[in-house]
């Protein structure tokens, strides 16, 4: 059971009729390229708050840096717009306070995959209830297409421009391989019914809900998924009654596997194996304790603090 | 040159001879595990309760198990005792107690022991079976014997094990027994602190160990012919005994900071320990984070989302905060940082004392990061300044920056009990909504300071960001926007200055020939210098700087009292005179370079890194030398 | 409303069942307790001459400030808050005595129907009157906004009816225990109080009708009836409302059943069945009209669904998820839309 941090006095002042509707959580005009993924995903944010008819004031979006980072700018909530590589712990700061506000940590394939992913390595072994998506386009937008860790193989970059050297990060196969991992899934920018599906899944997961959204970048990383956006065959669908279904897609993507989300030594190979491009729920598990549970304790007044510290004192009294 | 030595069967017609002294420095020293710091804690608690002044400090050496009978592995305890306060850990040691000849000769290569030094040895190792082992006695013997040390041979392996079977579990309660008889310690009071250091064990161990206690305070009784008396002061009131860690954890629980996120380095980690064992039943969180950066962040998104809160470190830790830092400045998020300070660069001293991070402290974020930055001078300053660092980086929505230093950290001392008050905490986070039209960073112009918005808030939606921003928190790079919002979160500290008060003079406040300048837990060294220095006749005084970021205010004008201001610090300034060194290329202490860019007074420093604190007696040398006029 | 312990065994009952809710009780006990301090905090900071801010200040600060820092001067970094009216402070002080009085005890989440009484007017009652806690607190904002007009709303510093409290307020609600006899035990209209994190553990003795709580089976809403203490955990920690049924002993002839609003998309998904009253043969006895009823409800809604094809899993496909045409159109025009190299 998660405490309130916070007293019931502010509850009363609030227009408790309100109904949001999408445009109520829309920031100003999105400023990313024509084309970007980002947008998508912003419109898919928009709709599950509505959906949830969740409160833009106790909605916190936590970003790095980099092109995706901006996303809490656009939205019409609380966002705090970080540092690159570092939306985690800050987005782990703001569960451990507050367990009663939604966070989302928004994150680019740098930011996550490169220099943050120590945390993203600890926050999902943490477990805190929060949605993490990982915008990822394989390559460093903001700062004029640089390699980053999930960059393909051979691509020509600004820093590798003979072409990337090293073998690209499987973001899946590692959130999969950490211990305590609770919800690992993947959608992509370009079939809006399953982002919205994957969102609302990882949103609905009680704990670190890891969503990983195949993206691609106009500018830099043009020709990344047009193949699978043209030959839906190319995708995958992961299929499951216990999994995501996004209604309307199925006459398109045709292409489904049956994937228990319970099953995570399938969900293993499923995301280490390159062949097709896999959208939907890998692995799902509601069990793995989280930290804020663990952590919840229960709040003590000033005066209760200082009778107990006056204990604690007569501990050293001399 | 013989060695004066009391064995067992001497001194059957002992002529006693009683000290009476104001002030003595004890240490007990063995290798480690056998439990040297019990014995000197337990003796330093009843010395306290009988109305000593104590200062106690451990003898760590850098491993958790080095090597027996090493110098280098010189485990134990040094405990000061006086017949008034005592404010820092004193110069030479003048009784010893030594397990084995090899950690004693660790102390003599460090000078640690006064000449005139009463040692009372183990002496199982001159007549060891092992042939390597007597001759490295004798070694000693000889290497000893160039000082004037009175060596007491005593059999305390012997004597142990008439009570116990295995005499390294209990020679360290045989050495209590000595230390008992030789400062006429209360022998009831010392068995009561045993039964609660041993507390938690079996009560078979409290029984044994104090028959050793007794067993050893009637060998001294037998065979000892000297006795020291340190006489009490009647108490003020009611005292608290602890180290400035434990202290600094519980000055958090009293500021009411709920979250401490951390990652372990020495020496600042006993702060987390006490912590770890008491913060769950004030509600609090001690977050340990995967490295040093994220326990920044945990703590600055913990303070964003709602009370303040704060991180623990020590200066490679705050080396990689400083981009957090920078952010928490830039988007006006209130957090505590603490860093006990150790010796540097790099890795450097992990266990030992330095006064090195004040510039990192003060001005190691890159791009302009004003904030403030305070540091304790004393154990009970560790406890009380929590709630003032906590409620001025709320008032000025900023980071506040405490430097403790490993000295602070493993000392421990008498202080009075604080009289707790439930006003130091801080209230619920601000829940009301934002009325229409307020900004997030709605600056006074005046003064620069605004209303934080906390999630929750209706009304108060923003994305607060570490780009460059206006009021409302919109990236704004236009120069107006840039030059007006540095301008504002620089303000905030002129305007904190504007009600600090200047600093106190110890010593004579209208002026003199020499001041003293110094910061952080140098205090009580410096003060004692100083006073001795003053009985010589010297006209030399001191000030002691509490806040470094903003630099309390009065600063030139004090300084123009005085002919000559020089710092005291124990970080590395070149000495004038050395090779290549000139005045002009001289580097500074860290306060003197700050005191010499503010104030334009030609202040001259006096610094040294020694790996331990500075002794009262170097610092009054060094005066000697540098009055106006004076040998240097 | 105080307790009285009518009987023994559901005197013993009733600790078990408040000792299931006490997440639940802590989670209300410390919003109170945080709302009092806010409200100390408040007043002392904003009633008084600028002297006593200075005061304040110094208070605040700590002794390391005393012959530090100027407080007068650090008072007034501290905000230049307007001076509280008499009046305002008059709410205040009411308010904070009022959620005073609800930071901690456990009387008034213990409700104890007499013979005869109605169990609905009674669990309105004790919620109307812990609805205080929510009323003072409106009172204390708009007194600190100085918006608080007495004859308008001093109806806020005495008891308010649930149907006033706002979704917020209903999420923090305080769990109730109820003490009600069996033959009283007529539960069908508690359904309004469902709502919010309400929730509601009524403890009965002796033998019931099959299947009480059958009727407030909804969609979203957590219902068991058991004999075990330990099965209460479920309705403590789900994130819906919830109402208990908390037998005194297992009986043959009353029912024992979770309804757990996130165990799946259908009623029979949701409904976990352990113990089903066999049918009587109709007509016997002095039934009561609801009897046969329930238990027919109780059945219908656990049955799973005959003639569907079952998932290999033996679950039936999940519920349609709901689909927005723009969504589709979108894909479609994506999946057309060549997006190839510029210029290539």
């Amino acid at each position: 059971m998660i405490m309130p941090s916070c007293s019931l006095l502010h509850l009363a002042d609030e227009d408790d009729d309100r109904v949001f509707e999408m445009g109520d959580y829309e920031g100003p005009i999105a400023r990313w390229c024509s084309g970007c993924g980002d947008h998508s995903v912003l419109t898919a944010a928009q709709r599950l708050m509505a959906d949830k008819q969740l409160k833009p004031e106790t909605t916190v979006f936590v970003s790095g840096i980099g092109c995706s980072s901006r996303f809490p700018h656009y939205m019409n909530t609380y966002g705090f717009h970080g540092i690159h590589g570092r939306a985690l712990p800050v987005a782990t700061g703001v569960k451990l306070s507050r367990p009663e506000l939604d966070v989302f940590a928004v994150m680019g394939d740098g930011d996550c995959v490169s220099i943050g992913a120590g945390h993203w390595i600890h926050a999902t072994r943490y477990n805190l209830d929060m949605v993490a998506l990982l915008l990822d386009n394989n390559i460093y937008g903001l700062t004029k297409k640089q390699t980053s860790p999930t960059t393909p193989r051979g691509y020509k970059s600004n820093t590798q421009p003979r072409g990337s050297y090293l073998l690209p990060m499987n973001p899946l196969e590692a959130t999969l391989g950490v211990t305590n991992a609770s919800f690992v899934a993947q959608t992509a920018e370009w079939i809006p019914a399953h982002l919205f599906a994957t969102l609302k899944a990882a949103y609905e997961h009680r704990g670190f809900a890891f969503v990983r959204v195949l993206q691609r970048c106009p500018h830099f990383m043009p020709d990344l998924f047009t193949d699978a956006v043209k030959t839906p065959d190319m995708i995958e669908i992961l299929d499951h009654p216990e999994g995501i279904r996004a209604a309307g897609i199925e006459k398109i993507y045709k292409n489904t596997t049956r994937h228990d989300p319970a099953d995570l030594n399938r969900a293993r190979e499923l995301a280490e194996d390159m062949s097709a491009i896999r959208l939907g729920l890998f692995f799902r598990d509601e069990s793995r304790p989280r930290y804020e549970e663990t952590r919840a304790l229960q709040k003590r007044t000033a005066r209760e603090k200082m009778d107990l510290l006056n204990e604690d004192f007569d501990r050293y009294a001399v | 040159m013989k060695l004066e030595t009391a064995g067992a069967s001497a001194l059957a017609e002992k002529e006693m001879s009683v000290h009476t002294v104001s002030d003595i420095s004890v240490e007990v020293v063995s290798d480690s595990g056998e439990g040297a710091q019990k014995c000197g804690t337990i003796f330093g608690s009843v010395s306290a309760k009988m109305g000593n002044g104590v200062w106690t400090v451990e003898i760590i050496p850098a491993e958790v198990e080095p090597p027996p009978r090493n110098p280098a592995g010189a485990s134990g305890i040094r405990i000061r005792l006086g017949d008034k306060e005592v404010t820092n850990w004193g110069d030479e040691t003048n009784v010893i107690v030594a397990f084995n000849e090899q950690a004693l000769l660790g102390r003599h290569d460090l000078n640690a022991l006064a000449d005139d030094a009463v040692i009372l040895l183990e002496n199982m190792w001159a007549t060891h079976p092992d042939p390597a082992v007597r001759k490295e006695w004798e070694d000693a013997m000889e290497r000893l014997s160039h000082r004037s040390y009175r060596i007491i041979e005593v059999p305390m392996e012997e004597q142990c094990l008439t009570v116990v079977d295995n005499a390294r579990k209990g020679k360290n309660m045989f050495a209590l027994g000595l230390l008992t008889w030789l400062f006429d310690r209360d022998l009831e009071r010392t068995k009561e602190q045993i039964a609660f250091a041993f507390r938690t064990k079996k009560p078979i161990i409290t029984e044994n160990n104090i028959k050793l206690l007794e067993l050893g305070y009637s060998w001294a009784e037998e065979n000892l012919d000297v006795r020291y008396v340190v006489p009490g002061m009647e108490a003020a009131g009611p005292m608290v005994v602890m180290n400035g860690n434990e202290a600094i954890a519980l000055g958090a629980v009293a500021a009411g900071l709920d979250l401490a996120a951390m990652y372990p380095i020495t020496p600042a980690t006993s702060v987390s320990h006490k912590l770890g064992e008491i913060f769950e039943k004030y509600g609090g969180v001690l977050h340990q984070a995967e490295d040093e950066i994220a326990a920044a962040g945990v703590a600055i998104g913990a303070s964003y989302a709602g009370k303040c809160t704060f991180t623990i470190t020590s200066g490679p830790g705050m080396a990689l905060k400083t981009e957090f830092l920078g952010l928490a400045v830039m988007t006006e998020i209130p957090l505590v940082l603490v860093n006990v300070q150790r010796g540097g660069p790099s890795t450097g001293l992990p266990t030992k004392v330095e006064q090195s991070d004040l510039l990192a402290a003060t001005y190691g974020q890159p791009g302009d990061a004003p904030h403030v930055v305070m540091a304790p001078a004393t154990i009970g300053e560790c406890f009380d300044i929590m709630t003032t660092a906590r409620r001025i980086a709320e008032a000025l929505r900023t980071v506040v920056i405490v430097l403790s230093d490993a000295n602070l950290a493993t000392g421990v001392a008498p202080f009075p009990r604080p009289e707790l008050s439930p006003e130091w905490q801080a209230g619920p986070p601000d829940q009301r909504p934002i009325p229409a039209g307020a900004k997030p960073y709605d600056w006074d112009p005046e003064t620069g300071l605004s209303r934080r918005f906390i999630p929750g808030q209706a009304g108060g939606e923003h994305t607060l960001t570490g780009l460059a921003h206006d009021e409302r928190s919109k990236v704004a790079y236009d120069s107006d926007t840039v030059q007006r919002s540095m301008t504002m979160r620089s303000r905030k500290l002129a305007v904190f200055q504007s009600t600090l008060l200047p600093p106190e003079i110890n010593g004579d406040p209208e002026g003199g020939d020499l001041l003293i300048v110094g910061w952080g837990s140098t205090k009580g060294a410096i003060e004692e210098a100083v006073g001795r220095a003053r009985k010589e006749g010297l006209s030399v005084s001191s000030t002691h700087l509490t806040f470094l970021s903003p630099l309390q205010p009065g600063l030139k004008e004090i300084f123009g009292r005085f002919e000559k201001v020089m710092t005291v610090e124990i970080n590395y300034s070149d000495i004038v005179g050395d090779p290549y060194i000139t005045p002009e290329n001289r580097r500074y202490g860290q306060l003197a370079m700050m005191l010499r860019a503010q104030t334009l007074v030609d202040v001259d420093c006096w610094t040294r890194v020694l790996g331990e604190p500075l002794r009262p007696g170097k610092i009054l040398q060094a005066i000697r030398q540098h009055m106006p006029g004076g040998e240097a | 409303m105080p307790s009285e312990n009518s009987g023994l065994d559901s005197g013993d009952l009733t600790v078990a069942a408040l000792k299931a809710l006490t997440p639940r009780v802590e989670a209300f006990h410390s919003a109170v307790a945080t709302a009092v301090e806010e409200i100390r905090t408040f007043v002392t900071s904003r009633r008084g001459a600028s002297e006593y801010r200075a005061e304040q200040a110094i208070m605040e600060l700590g002794p390391f400030a005393v012959g530090r820092l100027n407080a007068e001067k650090f008072a007034f970094l501290l905000g230049s808050g307007e001076r509280l009216s008499t009046e305002a402070e008059g709410v205040l002080e009411r308010a904070e005595e009022i959620l005073d009085g609800f930071s901690m005890g456990e009387e008034f989440h213990h409700v104890v129907v007499g013979p005869g009484e109605d169990l609905r007017d009674a669990v309105k009652d004790a919620l109307d009157h812990v609805g205080q806690v929510f009323g003072a607190s409106r009172a204390v904002e708009l007194a600190r906004d100085g918006r608080f007009e007495p004859d308008e709303h001093n109806v806020f510093l005495s008891s308010l009816a649930f149907r006033k409290w706002n979704r917020s307020e209903r999420q923090l609600a305080p769990p109730l225990v109820v003490e009600v006899g069996n033959e009283d035990l007529l539960p069908a209209g508690l359904g309004e109080f469902l709502d919010g994190l309400v929730k509601i553990i009524l403890v009965v003795k002796g033998p019931t009708t099959p299947a009480p709580l059958a009727r407030l089976i909804t969609p979203g809403t957590y219902v068991v009836q058991t004999a075990d203490v330990a099965e209460l955990s479920g309705l403590a920690s789900s994130p819906h409302p919830g109402v208990a049924l908390l037998f005194d002993e297992e009986r043959d002839e009353q029912a024992r059943f979770v309804h757990d609003p996130d165990a799946g998309a259908t009623p029979s998904q949701r409904i976990t069945v352990t113990h089903m009253p066999e049918k009587p043969s109709v007509g016997h006895g002095r039934r009561t009209p609801v009897w046969l009823e329930e238990l027919e409800h109780l059945e219908a809604l656990a049955k799973k669904p005959a003639g569907v094809a079952l998932d290999v899993e033996g679950a039936v496909p999940s519920a349609p998820v709901e689909e927005v045409p723009a969504d589709r159109l979108a894909a479609l025009l994506l999946a057309q839309v060549d997006l190839g190299t510029p210029g290539a």
